[in-house]
């Protein structure tokens, strides 16, 4: 321990400008960052309403550079007692390497984890909430932040010299991601909404990126480190290759068989005869490609339940049993509630494909992924002129301070973003203390009178304690909709506002049979 | 005696090239032990293995009784490694330096620290990357032996530096060699020779010999023969072989007194034969001479 405490003094009164940039760039982060979910009144009260606009853009700056002085933080702390090379002057001293490991990891838990901690505790306070309710969220984050951030950074400085060569390298990396990116948005299977689709990629960098940093400590083995860290990204990459899209949503959506099943489905979805006159094709500029529109029928939601909508894809069978195929892609703001729904979904093809099955009659198989939720708790509140609490969902701004558009509500959560919530509130035609007709939100799926009735969903099913991210923070705009672009709409004090929070019931996945399809011609103008 | 330093078989390939070719040798206690050869002929290289910052590709090297692979942390409270490519800890003061080093060793001696530091007049406030390279190797010196090590290491701790800094730390050396061991390397043969009790030569990756210094000073003779006709077949111990101005010259490298010059005589009849004492420099000169002779010749048969 002795040692561990020397070599950490050392390194904290040799790198004090390096910690105190750090620090700096995080206290400031902590002031400023509030800026992207405090209602302006509370700007105001601080004096600087006038910056706002600027203090956002300061904001987004300082979300950046808190990782950039971590980093030189790491690279110098690391390099300090370089583990590349046979000129240092330590590998001839009596250094217990288990113990230079816990000084350098004392060192970032110093001077980089505990502010950081220290911030998404202030930051929490600043949105109203009590941090020692969200310990675990931190620590989730935390992890998160060694697993993405730290962990990475800290194996590239141990295979690394000198700053200016890790810094090539990441550049090296970057530019490396940045290729991989792109040939991913050139492939059409890109983009499924599956959840648990990329459990593997953090656990990875921990166990090999880990692995490299012992090794490099306990034997300087410089190059099979180096080969350790770059088989990670090549690892990674199998493990996608052979866990494609598909398999992912097909895994994470169990497919409904039998009668039993199907008839146990929380939501039928069908196409009737007559509704070829609805399908339609657009052209997709950006892909050189086409979109058809199907449209269907969606029924049988139970009351106090939800489904989305994640994924489609589908399989087009012609007469002589020539099947092409449309990989799954995420489909989005597909939300069904109890009732009769006229919905449609978007098919993305190639030209050739599509040309190659225009006219003929197919029998297409559309495969469908969803997501049961079940109404857990209705929050309904008069919007009040100050900020207002919604229990289990996060904080809002009251319609005074509100700095959103005038049928927005600005909302803030902890750790993450809101959970699903469905938000219902039924807007004014005049502007607020004008006389007006304010009906009550009513209830769940019910109509409301006067064409007011505004809903809007946020949030996900996504349950792990913490979003990754620097900020504890997270800001939400709830856009309510009423669905008429006609006349200006309000939100006044006084609104009742209801929030429904729904939970994870189930997710699974059912093919709806079109036969004896066709695909129309492409609408010319539409989708250019 | 207990052998501080055991090299046995020690290679070292970097690619295709052979820096080490089976190596083989022993530091017995409180030797001072200068292993010499070329630039280039792998000295750097075997004390690099030796303090484990390289690794040998065959054979192995035991420092104070431990493979030297396995030669890290407290181990290095016995070794001290004092060596021109060495970095210092730039960023302090000599005497920034010396307080952190301090606390790693148990066996810290301040009373000798403070008698180097006065000895070297060494400036304590002042950084070291602000410091002469003279400066600098006394600093690493006092690092270094200011705990007693019980194996000093110095990789060509002399070169490069003025003669008075020369003989400060030369001196500096011959006061700790009393309780400790000390394997350095250095192409200076005229200052070795001065306080040396073993010798090792390496040359291209091998060991040509390893002993004491005085066993091999007494040794090697420049032989000369005054007459005489030139011999058939010359004895293996006779190096660089020549004609001189009425007679030959050779560098006997197995001198054995009466017997050396019995089997002069045998070769040469009746002539006229006289042996004289060799400097070390002279004696590896002639060393490095008969090995590149050697060379050409087996270039010559391939």
């Amino acid at each position: 321990m002795k040692q561990i405490l020397h070599i950490f003094s050392k390194d904290a009164r040799r790198f004090w400008p390096e910690i105190l940039i750090s620090l700096v760039i995080l206290a400031a982060f902590v002031r400023v960052y509030p800026v992207n979910w405090l209602p302006q009144d509370a700007f105001h009260s601080r004096g600087f309403l006038q910056y706002a606009s600027q203090l956002q853009i300061l904001a987004n700056v300082l979300t950046g550079l808190a990782p950039a002085s971590w980093w030189l933080l790491i690279a110098r702390v690391i390099h300090a007692e370089v583990l590349v090379g046979e000129r240092q002057f330590w590998v001839t001293r009596p250094y217990e390497w288990p113990k230079l490991m816990a000084a350098k990891g004392l060192f970032l838990g110093v001077f980089l984890y505990a502010p950081f901690v220290a911030a998404q505790c202030v930051l929490l306070g600043e949105g109203g909430f009590r941090p020692w309710e969200y310990v675990p969220g931190i620590l989730f984050n935390l992890l998160l932040l060694t697993g993405i951030l730290v962990l990475p950074l800290v194996a590239l400085a141990v295979v690394t010299s000198t700053l200016v060569r890790m810094t090539l390298t990441i550049l090296g990396i970057a530019a490396g991601l940045g290729v991989i990116v792109y040939l991913a948005s050139l492939s059409e299977t890109s983009g499924v909404s599956a959840p648990y689709g990329d459990r593997y990629s953090v656990p990875a960098t921990l166990v090999i990126g880990g692995s490299a940093i012992v090794l490099m400590y306990a034997r300087r083995r410089v190059w099979f480190a180096r080969l350790m860290l770059l088989s990670l990204p090549g690892i990674i990459g199998v493990v996608a290759a052979y866990v494609p899209n598909g398999a992912m949503v097909e895994t994470a959506y169990p497919l409904a068989t039998g009668m039993a099943a199907v008839a146990d489905m929380p939501i039928q979805f069908a196409w009737h005869e007559g509704q070829e006159d609805h399908t339609a094709v657009t052209e997709d500029s950006r892909s050189d490609g086409v979109e058809v529109r199907i449209p269907l029928e969606a029924t049988g939601v139970m009351a106090g339940e939800a489904v989305m909508l994640d994924d489609v894809m589908a399989v087009a069978e012609d007469g002589h049993g020539v099947a092409r195929e449309l990989p799954w892609r995420a489909v989005y703001s597909h939300y069904y509630l109890p009732g009769d729904w006229l919905t449609s979904v978007d098919l993305k093809m190639k030209r050739t494909e599509y040309e190659a099955l225009k006219g003929k009659v197919l029998t297409l198989k559309l495969g469908l992924a969803m997501t049961e939720a079940k109404a857990e708790a209705v929050t309904r509140i008069a919007l009040p002129a100050h900020d207002f609490e919604v229990p289990g969902f996060g904080n809002c701004a009251g319609a005074a301070g509100s700095n959103a558009l005038m049928t927005n509500l600005g909302c803030w959560t902890a750790m993450h973003g809101p959970p699903l919530t469905y938000v219902k509130a039924n807007l004014a035609n005049a502007p607020c203390g004008e006389k007006r007709d304010v009906p009550d939100a009513g209830s769940l799926g019910g109509a409301d009178a006067e064409g007011m009735h505004a809903t809007a969903w946020v949030g996900s099913l996504e349950n792990d304690p913490a979003e990754f991210g620097m900020t504890s923070v997270w800001s939400t705009q709830v856009s309510l909709s009423e669905g008429s672009y006609y006349g200006t709409k309000y939100l006044c004090p006084g609104t009742v506002v209801s929030f429904t929070r729904f939970g994870l019931v189930r997710r699974l996945r059912t093919v709806v049979a079109i036969p004896e399809f066709r695909i129309p011609e492409v609408m010319k103008g539409v989708g250019e | 005696m207990v052998d501080v330093l055991v090299a046995e078989g020690l290679s070292k390939r970097f690619g295709g090239t052979l820096a080490l070719d089976r190596v083989s040798f022993a530091v017995p206690e409180g030797a001072v032990f200068a292993l010499v050869g070329a630039n280039g002929a792998g000295k750097t290289t075997l004390i690099r293995i030796l303090m484990n910052i390289a690794r040998p590709t065959e054979g192995r090297a035991l420092v104070l009784g431990r493979n030297s692979e396995g030669l890290s942390g407290t181990g290095f409270c016995d070794v001290g490694y004092v060596s021109e490519n060495q970095d210092l800890a730039d960023w302090t003061t000599v005497g920034g330096m010396l307080d952190y080093f301090r606390p790693f060793y148990p066996k810290w001696d301040r009373e000798l620290e403070g008698r180097l530091v006065r000895q070297f007049d060494l400036p304590l406030k002042r950084k070291l990357k602000h410091l002469s390279r003279g400066m600098r190797m006394k600093a690493a010196f006092v690092s270094s032996l200011a705990y007693r090590p019980k194996l000093l290491v110095l990789d060509e701790p002399l070169s490069g530096l003025d003669p008075f800094v020369r003989d400060e730390l030369i001196e500096s050396l011959r006061e700790q060699a009393a309780g400790t061991t000390v394997f350095l390397s250095s192409h200076d043969l005229a200052e070795i020779e001065s306080f040396a009790s073993h010798v090792g030569f390496l040359e291209d990756g091998r060991m040509l010999f390893s002993e004491p210094l005085g066993a091999l000073m007494g040794r090697f003779r420049e032989a000369t023969v005054k007459g005489g006709a030139r011999p058939e077949t010359i004895p293996d111990a006779w190096l660089n072989f020549e004609a001189v101005e009425g007679g030959f010259r050779w560098i006997h490298s197995g001198f054995g007194g009466a017997s050396s010059a019995d089997e002069a005589w045998e070769v040469f009849g009746d002539a006229e034969v006289a042996f004289r004492p060799m400097p070390l420099r002279s004696i590896f000169l002639a060393i490095a001479k008969a090995g590149r002779g050697k060379r050409r010749a087996e270039g010559r048969a391939a």
